[in-house]
């Protein structure tokens, strides 16, 4: 007769061998598939969060969204966010227009540059001087038709990766609830993301933002048109003409 | 719209297991003998491995705490075969669509 | 069982096992993180928190197939029976790992932000009818919830208390949680992971699961089949010959009712029980007389072979059926006697004219 195991009784000989057997095979099958998986994870690209507090020195300003204009030619233009998944607006507000040296962390992926701003209210220095500087817009013109995916900048360029994708979906989506500026990176261009605004070249914000919010993370066809402010390549879109791939 | 659902959702669940935390110590300190006379003199590990099921099953553990008086039958688990062929069915059932969810979830990709 | 609860009845074999989990799932998240970051390093690092978020998702979703394989594997292969003696705790720690993977998700993904994180968890995605864009989040989320109702009663006081029968039906919802996960992971993860090998190997895993569960349930029924018994009079079903059963072991048959019988020998002493162990409805025909009990091969419970009754302290209680012997075959009364009723033995040496 065959050999019989019971829990509490010692294990016969056969069954044991059986077990030992078991316990390999079990092992290597976890060890090759956590091999596998690990080492098959996607390039989560070469954004880096800074190492240390820098200081931008600069014109604040908050249209279409918080940023610093940088002294200098060509004109540089670095998005201001806050600590946390929240945008700058109400900071920058007591110093818009004026000439501020800004700490915090810069996040960088390619060319493409933001700011984390300190926490604490002597991170916004205010420099006195009311310095009259315009962005510099070039108005949307070219009727463009983009595959890519809408991303949250900071995560994207550096505070998480990788920061794009399905599932940083849902944390994409509260960075640009909590007031981060929409960015758009299209398919092979990873280092150049383009900052979203509405047809007017305002801010996306209420329902048209929501409408954003649905698509982030995803991949999408965006019919816009290009621009540029300052140093940043823009996008005019109507949010309702987005499509899904 | 969604986030005002979902905040009611998280306040519903969160009540339910603030209730059912709250009467899962009353249950352990107090109910559990009543309901299965095994308890008694069983130790502490025990009461508190199972807090977490009287927390979340605290409508049913309730309702045998109010019942404990009329007796308790656990009853016989029943006949073998129609269990067998229920596991049978569910996954002549559940394989193909195992299978087209994950096709389906692929090709959209 | 019916001595005062403990904790966990633990013994030398339930000590191995366990030790055997923790190991693995060790081995597991230290080769990911340790391989995750050789992969990809530098200005191309993962950072720590997802690693740590995929090391331990894809360690419960392994988990979860293999204590999915366990079932079938043991019906399939009697030498399989240890690894379904503290299946129970592989279940425990396979929840504790997709707990651990949901919560890294919960402060990562979902914190730091102007809503609460449960909140988010809810609201942030609600493309419900979109298959690309669904939220694969609450997916996993509602899988989590019920492996949680199942390591929460997998106590046996809960067995006891929710009825073996509604214990069952519970834990068999895992199914269910095993659904939910594959669709989590191909709505989720598969859906930003190009690389081939996660499609290939979520696939083959659906189909090792399916495949062994279908293979062992399609068995289960041919041998309920084969093993069914004709009455040959008003009262009595001619189940097999009385030399068939080995001494110390059964031969299961399946009545006209559906019912299946356990005709046990022991000695020269014929006794004829439920086939289905009243503690997790357990093949008890599989099992062995062990100290001049039935011996359940799933858990090891234990059953008088004249009365179905557990010897005491314990008080678990099986239907009896009369059998007698006939010119060299056992026959078998198919009305099930109440739990723990006792009926005198047939003897293997008996004639009996009726």
């Amino acid at each position: 007769m065959s050999e019989f195991y019971v829990g509490y009784l010692e294990m016969p000989r056969g069954v044991r061998r059986f077990s030992l057997g078991l316990v390999v095979i079990v092992f290597s099958v976890m060890a090759g598939v956590a091999l596998l998986l690990a080492s098959q994870q996607r390039d989560p690209g070469d954004a880096r969060w800074g190492d240390e507090i820098a200081e931008l020195q600069g014109t604040l300003i908050d249209t279409p969204y918080p940023a610093l204009l940088l002294q200098g030619q060509p004109q540089q233009m670095v998005l201001l966010v806050s600590t946390g998944k929240q945008g700058a607006r109400e900071r920058a507000a007591a110093h818009l227009g004026r000439s501020v040296r800004v700490h915090g962390t810069i996040l960088q992926r390619g060319r493409a540059r933001l700011l984390e701003v300190s926490d604490g209210v002597d991170a916004i220095e205010n420099l006195g001087a009311t310095i009259d500087r315009d962005l510099v817009i070039a108005a949307p013109f070219a009727a463009v038709e983009l595959r890519g995916e809408i991303i949250d900048p900071k995560c994207y360029l550096g505070a998480m990766k990788p920061g794009e994708g399905k599932t940083h979906k849902a944390c994409a989506s509260l960075c640009l609830r909590g007031g981060i500026p929409p960015m758009f990176v299209e398919d092979g261009k990873p280092d150049r993301p383009y900052l979203l605004l509405d047809m007017q070249g305002h801010a996306l914000t209420g329902d048209q933002l929501e409408t954003i919010i649905d698509f982030v993370g995803e991949a999408v066809l965006l019919p816009a048109r290009a621009g540029s402010m300052g140093d940043l390549p823009t996008l005019a879109v109507d949010p309702a003409v987005i499509r899904r791939r | 719209m969604a986030l005002l659902i979902a905040r009611l959702i998280v306040i519903v669940l969160g009540g339910y297991a603030l209730i059912g935390f709250i009467f899962a110590i009353a249950f352990v300190i107090s109910g559990v003998e009543r309901v299965d006379q095994n308890a008694t003199g069983s130790t502490r590990g025990f009461r508190l491995i199972i807090i977490p099921g009287v927390a979340g099953l605290w409508p049913v553990v309730l309702a045998k705490w109010l019942a404990a008086r009329r007796g308790r039958h656990a009853g016989y688990i029943g006949s073998a075969t129609s269990d067998m062929s229920l596991h049978l069915r569910w996954w002549l059932v559940m394989t193909p669509l195992l299978i087209l969810a994950f096709i389906v979830a692929l090709i959209n990709r | 069982m019916s001595v005062a609860y403990r904790t966990v009845q633990w013994n030398a074999h339930k000590r191995v096992y366990d030790l055997v989990i923790i190991a693995g799932i060790g081995l597991y998240l230290a080769l990911f993180m340790v391989v995750g970051s050789l992969v990809w390093r530098g200005d191309h690092a993962i950072s720590l928190m997802i690693l740590l978020i995929r090391a331990f998702g894809t360690c419960s979703v392994v988990m979860l197939h293999l204590v999915l394989c366990i079932g079938p594997l043991a019906r399939l292969e009697p030498r399989m029976a240890p690894l379904l003696y503290n299946r129970r705790h592989f279940g425990v720690a396979t929840f504790l790992v997709g707990l651990g993977h949901a919560s890294l998700v919960l402060l990562w993904y979902h914190g730091f932000g102007v809503i609460s994180p449960p909140v988010s968890l809810l609201a942030s995605n609600v493309q419900y009818r979109s298959i690309s864009a669904f939220p694969f989040e609450m997916l996993g989320a509602i899988a989590l919830l019920i492996l949680f109702l199942m390591a929460a009663t997998s106590h046996d006081f809960w067995l006891a208390n929710l009825s073996p029968r509604v214990w069952k039906r519970l834990h068999r919802c895992v199914y269910l949680a095993y659904a939910l996960l594959v669709a989590h992971v191909a709505l989720g993860a598969l859906q930003s992971e190009r690389a081939l090998i996660y499609p290939t190997i979520l696939g083959a895993g659906v189909v090792l699961v399916s495949g062994l569960h279908l293979a062992a349930g399609l068995r289960e029924n041919r041998r309920n089949r084969q093993r069914r018994v004709e009455a040959v009079s008003e009262r009595w079903i001619n189940a097999c010959n009385a030399t068939d059963i080995e001494d110390g072991a059964a031969v299961t048959v399946t009545l006209p009712t559906g019912e299946r019988v356990a005709v046990y020998r022991n000695g020269t002493n014929l006794s004829a029980i439920s086939d289905r162990c009243a503690h997790q409805g357990g093949p008890l025909g599989e099992g062995r007389i062990v100290g001049g009990c039935v011996t359940c091969p799933w858990h090891g419970y234990q059953y008088r072979p004249e009365d179905g009754q557990s010897p005491p302290p314990y008080t678990e209680k099986l239907p009896t059926y009369r059998a007698t012997v006939n010119a060299g075959r056992v026959m078998i009364d198919p009305l099930a006697l109440p739990p723990g009723t006792r009926v005198e033995p047939a003897r293997i040496d008996e004639v009996n004219d009726e």
